[in-house]
């Protein structure tokens, strides 16, 4: 496995006397995609700018890509789209990105530029002659995604992204994400939106009071990997309900062909999965809520 | 491009789009008309007063000098107060402005050093006033020869020591800039520059009375802040030529304060600025965004 895309290791911050950072440690790798969740006030947005190098961590190691966070050589590997989101009003787009692309050190010209609008969802060619200061939120914030990605970014960091768009623009950022994804890109994202994360993260930290207090990873349909074998079944036939406290999909067959031996009609089997919303919810009071 | 050369080049393209270079540019010119018309106005009075009779012959050379040099010292001091004016809007709100807006965190996790983020942006406000400063001052004295005749001695030396003072000034507006919001900043570096001002008035005053205390107060704020020196010092630069009577009586007048820049002093205003500079970029480099 190749080196860690972000590693943080026991990183403290505290703002005067407010403590953000209580000491996390994660890691992301290369092709993955993590998405952090927890409440306001939690640490994610802070966690988010050591790693681009914004905020300096009080103590702790915080590594991007083999370089200390904040050198030059971190920030050379990193892409970001802050929650406050706003670029220069008076800059066209087109300029915005050529302004980025010289300072991130992109050669990628002009066919990066358009490669990475079209992305976002701003390839019209009216819309990159515009000034910034004229755009919707959501078109903002898809600009913002765009300047994240310039430069072919190795740790892509994206807090609360899809707060200003639309279903359609939330679909196209999830494109994006499973794009980066694809390149082995290392995604980290911060978001409200458990739906969001269900749907394009491989991992989630929940976070609470500065602490990492629940990591899980998801499967490819979104629902906690592992989680599956170990819900609870319910087959419900003409003559009652049957339950079963874990079963394998092996194990459910049987138990189907078992009723329907038995003359039983199935008319519904289903496994009662944990959800994200209610293992975050059980994190948030304290209690182990995936078991 | 390097990343200062960028950040330059868009700063400057900022302050054009945002028209400040414009709204300048308007304003200078409509102050250098006014000031032409006024010393047309003055001289004219001036020349039928002497046709006339009215001022003694042994007075003429000397008002012939006395009058220009006085009113194109005015005017110097006019614009490089308005010069530094503007400087300190166009700096003032550069750095936590920005990131408040949420504008620079987007700049700063560019492979990019902050303080290089810092003096691009000092540069471009910097270069802004002191072109401003150059091309107003610049057509005063053209207005002032083509009216009176006169022209300033060294021209060129004064516009680059009230550069250094502009420079100054952009750099204590800068380095507010790193903690305190836009008003703020603007605001505490517009009462340090008034202190510095008020600072040269005083030894002025101090040796116009002779109170050596009241002197030594005012050397010691104008040293600390070495603006008005820089001015004195450009007021110097423009009569430096004016030699044996004449020179008497202008020196006398409102040039009395005037004092020849010594390389030490030149030297303390660029190590001061330079300071400040050094200063604002490490309290930038340690500020969480």
């Amino acid at each position: 496995m190749s080196a860690p895309a972000l590693r943080l290791r026991e990183v403290r911050k505290a703002y005067g006397r407010t403590v953000a950072l209580a000491g996390i440690s994660m890691e992301v790798q290369p092709g993955e995609v993590l998405g952090l969740l927890g409440p306001n006030g939690a640490g994610k947005s802070t966690t988010m700018k050591i790693a681009a190098g914004l905020v300096g961590a009080d103590s702790g190691e915080a590594v991007v890509g083999g370089a200390a966070a904040g050198s030059r050589q971190a920030r050379r590997q990193v892409g970001y789209l802050g929650e406050l989101f706003r670029f220069p009003d008076w800059m066209r787009l087109d300029e915005m990105l050529r302004f980025h692309q010289r300072l991130a050190g992109s050669s990628g010209g002009a066919d990066e530029r358009d490669r990475l609008l079209h992305l976002a969802g701003l390839g019209d060619t009216s819309v990159r002659a515009r000034r910034v200061g004229t755009f919707s939120k959501g078109m903002q914030q898809r600009a913002g995604i765009a300047q994240a990605l310039i430069g072919d970014p190795r740790l892509v960091l994206l807090d609360e992204p899809t707060s200003a768009l639309d279903p359609q623009g939330r679909a196209e950022v999830r494109t994006v994400l499973r794009g980066l994804r694809e390149r082995g890109v290392a995604v980290v994202v911060n978001t409200h939106l458990l739906t969001e994360v269900e749907r394009t993260c491989d991992r989630v930290a929940i976070m609470l009071e500065g602490r990492v207090v629940r990591e899980l990873a998801l499967d490819a349909a979104g629902a906690v990997a592992g989680a599956r074998d170990a819900a609870p079944l319910l087959v419900r036939t003409d003559r009652g309900e049957h339950r079963r406290e874990s079963a394998s999909d092996d194990q459910v067959a049987t138990l189907v062909e078992e009723l329907v031996r038995a003359g039983e009609r199935v008319h519904e089997v289903r496994r009662d999965l944990p959800t994200l919303e209610n293992i975050y919810l059980s994190a948030m009071a304290g209690v182990d809520g995936a078991t | 491009m390097t990343g200062f050369a960028t950040i330059l080049q868009a700063s400057l393209r900022e302050h054009a789009r945002r028209r400040t270079a414009y709204v300048a540019l308007a304003l200078g010119s409509l102050f250098v008309a006014l000031y032409s018309i006024g010393i047309h106005f003055i001289w004219a009075e001036i020349m039928r007063d002497i046709q006339s009779g009215r001022r003694g012959p042994g007075g003429v050379v000397e008002l012939k000098q006395l009058v220009p040099a006085t009113m194109f010292g005015l005017s110097m001091f006019a614009t490089w107060f308005l010069s530094a004016v503007a400087a300190t809007f166009m700096a003032a709100g550069g750095i936590r402005g920005e990131a408040e807006r949420g504008i620079l965190q987007h700049v700063l996790v560019r492979p990019v050093a902050r303080h290089t983020v810092l003096v691009a942006r000092l540069t471009a406000a910097a270069l802004l006033a002191v072109l401003f400063l150059f091309v107003v001052v610049g057509c005063c004295a053209l207005a002032t020869r083509l009216i009176t005749g006169w022209q300033p001695s060294h021209l060129l030396k004064a516009l680059l020591l009230l550069a250094l003072g502009t420079t100054g000034v952009t750099a204590i507006a800068t380095a507010f800039s790193v903690r305190l919001h836009g008003v703020a900043a603007g605001i505490a570096s517009l009462m340090l520059f008034g202190l510095g001002l008020v600072g040269g008035l005083l030894e002025q005053l101090g040796s116009g009375i002779q109170v050596s205390s009241v002197r030594q107060s005012g050397e010691w704020v104008a040293t600390a802040l070495p603006f008005e020196a820089m001015y004195q010092a450009a007021l110097h630069q423009i009569t430096s030529d004016v030699a044996g009577v004449s020179g008497i009586v202008v020196r006398l007048g409102p040039f009395g304060g005037a004092h020849a820049a010594s390389p030490i002093l030149v030297l303390w205003a660029i190590a001061w600025t330079a300071a400040i500079i050094a200063l604002a970029a490490w309290r930038l480099r340690r500020r969480d965004f």
